[in-house]
């Protein structure tokens, strides 16, 4: 008896495709269906009559060896390969895919990048893989026409342009959508597109890629395999494009020719949970239908009731937000998108008629108040569900495998989680969470930690989002698991990063979350970037986190000798360039650095390294030198050597009253002084020669420049604490003689008394902020 | 009834002025058409949006923008929904109001301006008091209203500025437009409106709140937002296209303007409305008025005006100062500011524009 074969060509997630091809399987009853999807997927496909596997839901196709490689395979209740799988659970039939294998693809992606990085050595592998990936779920003819454009690039890409523009569309899925999607369920249509698509093939003679060739070979292959096996009735459920040429006595001996020799690597396959945001075009994939739920509703209400369906609920939506809307609204949003229609010489009113009669009569003419109706009934919020049975991804395993072993439970509450980073469990648990933060999963927020224990402990705010769930798998892309994903993926953004202060803190992160193998490529990334840096400021910015790498390093077990390599290098280039880019500056720009400058000194002196320290302060001592150096940061580098005893009072005196010499321009020295006094006035208040200098530059101003220079002295005084003001207004209502004397006579040393300060200071904590006035 | 433009008239009707037009697209039309009405709802997109005939026919564009908007107009018109056109004032409400009426009642006749001082005889009826007298109450004695008229003979009926009409008076057209009814309590009668009758009301969303329409009549209403022009090469089409048609009717012994000085003068308009430059690098302030394409269409007629009355007979950027000032400087504290901070940071340093920039400094001192 001669098998009887019948080809139906669809477009994928069309929900008209899916309700004619379900009732096309009706009338011809095959015994077998062939689908065109991966090969290695078909175990996989098969549990999709799982109860509990809820559409949309997607079959994620990877190599279990190399991350990078994966697909998606998305399906929604209305498309038709999903219908044609329940079609074959409820009549028996056989289900087989017949697309080229994923392991195929990937083995010719493989080849593809090899050879890219041959041409381009700069290229990394991976990202060659990623983009590969995309191009190719893009390419599937009749998926997506990507955004209806007239181009004529866009006939290339997008065969049934061709066909909508001869009939007058703009638009290529308009066209189909209204002459295949809104058709009622017909079995008949399948005859006339598989006729529509030979004419389209031939006329158009377009050039196929090698992969939509190999592709095609595969599938005639698969198909005469299927019919040596002696089915009877043989149904083939294929994107209409490939329809004509699935021919089992088309090109034999090609095919087989072509499958020879192929570079084949392992991959796994499992379920997961998908949405109808990413189904469709916003959310940026490749292969996305325009309106998800309007589609669902399409396929799954009667053709005469769907527009009445869609407004009645638009109208519930926004009546729930209160916003003024009565059946009375609906019963006119109707009639308007069925006029409308008919204007445009339509059958059906579509998504657009629907939303724009919902914006002329529920939203009074503005398309803002109907986000929400977009937002739920346009793209739709559905998310699909994956009974726990299934194999999960590997990083879900992974994920799951670290909480049980951490006994670290997700939770919706917020709970806080105090860590002791000297204990191994916590220590894992600290690492568990920063390797989630870096992979775009902040399940715990890291709190500020004050205090003396703040190098060996950490307080951390743990709340479980149930969108994590969609996030751990999107993060599946970057490895199977957690530490190889959170590596994988501060690689990518440290390869991506041009500025030196984002790789340092992103070194900083990896570091707190040990990730050993990324450390070398972030450290390798750092030194090109901090060799390219012209920028000081970009310099300066890197070192504090990453001092702070090595000063806590310890605590976390964390080897840290590339960074202290790095450090090496950023110190001296720093010190070099430092002078420079200190020089004529404006206020602001001067202020900018200064920050910068006050946290490098920190970083260096936590750093007790004697020959970084002694190139630090040549280098303030080269800007408090140059007379063009913006007057803030000579003030302040002046102010910073005598802290730290590179410069004693005497030449401190000299520096001061050169400053403030009468060839200096007036704000130069109200800046230069408002950088040497920052943060403390204690100085004043100790050296009478620097207050002496300060009290005779201020008299010998004339009356206008003291004016103007008032509001900036002031600004440099604000910093000081209530006592130091205090005593300073002592100081300067009393004759500079009688003070001195009184002084000497209760001979108090001041110098010695000087240095109890600071500990006083850390005793009682920082200085209360004066208050106002 | 389309009679043949009198040349001496100041503003022809839109039904007169495109006569030959509506002729065509009747002739051309075979589509079905609602009751009472001129033309199908094909043919009135064609005619606002323009297009070729299948007889070689051109009809020329009267509404520039968005398709879909003209669509949902029309498609609201043939349902029985009242439609409100809202807008920033120069948006072309009334322009569309005008051209939708024209194609599908083939006349404009019957139009109610909306003020403060609007009564509720306008929208009803009034009487003839003598004849009210001498006759006692009678349908002789009754003044009807534009809306009395249009529902008798199933026409439509436009009212500009909406929201200016006090609530109580609007609220007068709720009965017409959900009952479709005018009663008449001192003759016990009612005029029931006849297929084809409608109203089309403009609004200006820039005074929302002026009176805003009540929500029961707002349900009665179809909103279309008509948006100022999305793009620099749209809105300049616009005022070349207007401005030429105006220049012949106001007979002005002037040669259109050069795109340069419309494409300068719409840049403008749109800088400032924006707030920032058209290369979106420099961010500038917003003077109150609304810059509307239809104040750039008058500022230019203005100009042109200038132009061939007090200088040469073509446009240069003196004749456009004046009237480019008047536009912008609406409050005369805060806009001046606007106007000459967007004169010295803008317009003075671009090249090709410093014969603008002295001419409009010279008027603005």
């Amino acid at each position: 008896m001669p098998t009887d074969l019948r080809l139906f060509g669809i477009r994928h997630h069309g929900p008209g495709s899916a309700a004619s091809l379900v009732a096309a399987l009706d009338a011809f009853r095959p015994d077998i269906v062939l689908l065109e999807c991966p090969a290695d997927a078909e175990a996989a496909l098969a549990t999709a009559t799982h109860p509990e596997l809820v559409p949309p839901v997607a079959l994620l196709v990877y190599n279990p060896k190399q991350q990078g490689q994966a697909s998606f395979l998305p399906f929604a209740s209305f498309s038709p390969e999903w219908q044609a799988v329940q079609w074959c659970a409820r009549h028996e039939a056989h289900v087989r895919c017949m697309d080229l294998p994923m392991s195929l693809r990937f083995g010719l992606r493989d080849a593809a990048a090899e050879l890219a990085a041959a041409v381009d050595g700069t290229a990394a592998a991976s990202e060659v893989v990623e983009a590969q990936t995309a191009r190719i779920e893009e390419a599937e003819p009749l998926t997506v026409a990507p955004e209806a454009t007239e181009s004529a690039a866009d006939l290339e890409t997008d065969p049934v342009a061709y066909i909508a523009r001869l009939a007058g569309y703009s638009d290529s899925e308009q066209w189909w959508e209204t002459h295949l999607e809104h058709a009622p369920g017909n079995a008949d249509t399948f005859a006339v597109v598989l006729e529509l698509m030979t004419a389209l093939r031939e006329e158009l003679a377009r050039p196929e890629t090698e992969e939509t060739l190999l592709r095609e070979a595969y599938m005639r292959e698969t198909l005469r395999a299927t019919l040596a096996q002696g089915y009877q009735r043989v149904a083939v459920v294929c994107g209409a494009w490939h329809a004509p040429v699935l021919r089992a006595d088309l090109l034999k001996k090609e095919d087989k020719a072509r499958l020879k020799g192929l570079k084949k690597v392992p991959t796994a396959t499992t379920w997961i949970p998908w949405t109808y945001e990413r189904l469709s075009f916003s959310s940026g994939y490749g292969a996305g239908v325009l309106s998800p739920a309007w589609y669902e509703l399409l396929f799954e209400q009667p053709r005469d009731a769907v527009v009445a369906h869609w407004m009645v609920r638009a109208t519930r939506l926004l009546r729930a937000q209160d916003v003024e809307a009565s059946s009375a609204h609906a019963l006119e949003g109707v009639r308007l998108a069925t006029t409308l229609a008919a204007v445009r010489g339509l059958a059906l009113p579509g998504i657009d008629e629907l939303q724009e009669a919902a914006v002329a009569i529920l939203g009074g003419g503005y398309a803002e108040a109907l986000d929400l109706v977009q937002q739920e009934l346009v793209i739709g919020v559905q998310l699909g569900e994956v009974p726990a049975g299934l194999p999960a991804t590997p990083l879900q395993q992974d994920l799951a495998q670290l909480q049980k072993s951490l006994r670290l439970r997700p939770e919706a509450l917020p709970k806080p989680l105090d860590l002791d980073l000297r204990q191994p469990t916590q220590l894992e648990r600290s690492h568990l969470l920063h390797r989630l933060r870096l992979l775009d999963i902040p399940w715990g927020e890291p709190e500020q930690v004050a205090g003396k224990s703040g190098t060996f402990h950490e307080i951390w705010r743990l709340r479980w989002d149930p969108e994590f769930a969609l996030a751990v798998i999107e993060a599946g892309r970057w490895g199977n698991t957690v530490l190889g994903a959170a590596a994988a993926r501060a690689t990518a953004r440290a390869a991506e990063a041009t500025s030196l202060e984002a790789v340092s803190e992103l070194l900083e992160q990896a570091l707190r979350a040990d990730l050993g193998p990324a450390i070398p490529a972030l450290v390798a990334r750092l030194e090109t970037i901090g060799a390219d840096t012209r920028d000081v400021t970009h310099l300066l910015a890197a070192l504090p986190p990453l001092v702070q790498v090595l000063r806590y390093g310890n605590v976390r077990r964390t080897d840290t000798a590339q960074v202290a390599q790095v450090v090496e290098q950023l110190v001296p280039r720093l010190c070099i360039g430092l002078p420079a880019a200190c020089a004529g500056l404006d206020h602001d720009a001067a202020r900018a650095l200064l920050e910068r400058l006050e946290a490098t000194h920190q970083a260096i002196r936590l750093l007790q390294h004697a020959a970084h320290e002694a190139d630090w302060y040549a280098a303030l001592a080269a800007v408090q030198r140059n007379p063009v150096s913006a007057g803030l940061l000579a003030g302040a580098a002046a102010r910073l050597l005598f802290d730290a005893q590179q410069i004693d009072a005497d030449t401190t005196a000299t520096v001061l009253g050169l400053a403030l010499a009468p060839a200096q321009p007036t704000p130069y020295a109200t800046a230069w002084i408002e950088g040497f006094l920052r943060g403390s006035g204690l100085l004043l208040i100790h050296h009478r020669e620097l207050f002496g200098l300060l009290d005779t530059w201020l008299g010998s101003l004339s009356e206008d420049a003291f004016r103007e220079t008032v509001p900036l002295l002031r600004r440099a005084f604000t910093d000081f604490s209530l006592p130091e003001r205090r005593q300073l207004l002592d100081l300067a209502a009393h004759d500079a003689a009688t003070p001195t004397a009184n002084q000497q006579a209760m001979a108090i040393d001041w110098e010695r008394g000087r240095r109890v300060l600071p500990g006083l200071r850390a005793l009682l904590g920082p200085a209360p902020t004066p208050a106002a006035g | 009834m389309a009679s043949a433009p009198t040349p001496d008239l100041l503003r022809p009707h839109a039904e007169d002025l495109y006569a030959e037009e509506l002729a065509a697209l009747k002739a051309a039309d075979d589509r079905p058409k609602p009751p009472n009405w001129q033309l199908s709802p094909w043919a009135v997109v064609t005619y606002l949006l323009g297009g070729q005939l299948d007889n070689g026919f051109e009809v020329e564009p009267k509404y520039i923008g968005q398709r879909r908007l003209m669509e949902i107009a029309v498609a609201t018109l043939a349902t029985d929904r009242a439609l409100l056109l809202l807008g920033v004032p120069g948006t072309a409400k009334s322009w569309v109001s005008e051209h939708l009426t024209a194609a599908i009642s083939g006349h404009t006749n019957l139009l109610v301006q909306g003020t403060a001082g609007t009564a509720e005889d306008s929208l009803r009826y009034s009487w003839n008091y003598a004849r009210l007298l001498a006759e006692g109450p009678s349908l002789g004695a009754l003044v009807p209203s534009p809306l009395y008229k249009g529902m008798e003979t199933g026409q439509l009926v436009r009212i500009e500025e909406l929201t200016r009409i006090p609530s109580d008076v609007q609220d007068t057209l709720l009965t017409m437009l959900s009952e479709k009814v005018l009663p008449i309590p001192e003759l016990s009668t009612e005029i029931q409106a006849t297929q084809g009758f409608n109203v089309i009301a403009t609004a200006n969303d820039r005074d929302r709140g002026v009176n805003e329409l009540s929500s029961a009549l707002r349900r009665r209403f179809n909103a279309v937002v008509l948006p100022l022009p999305a793009t620099l090469a749209e809105e300049v089409h616009i005022v070349q296209t207007r401005v030429a048609k105006q220049g012949k009717a106001l007979q002005l012994p002037v040669e259109a303007p050069a795109l340069e000085q419309i494409s300068r003068l719409v840049t403008i308009f749109r800088e400032l409305r924006a707030g920032v430059t058209d290369n979106g690098k420099t961010k500038l302030k917003s003077p109150s008025g609304t810059l509307s394409t239809g104040e750039a269409i008058s500022v230019m007629n203005s100009g042109l005006a200038l132009a061939a009355y007090f200088g040469d007979g073509t446009l240069r950027a003196h004749d456009l100062a004046a009237g480019l000032m008047g536009a912008v400087i609406k409050d005369p504290g805060p806009d001046r500011v606007v106007w000459l901070e967007y004169l010295e940071t803008v317009v003075k340093e671009r090249d090709g524009w410093k014969d603008l920039y002295r001419s409009c400094r010279e008027v603005v001192e």
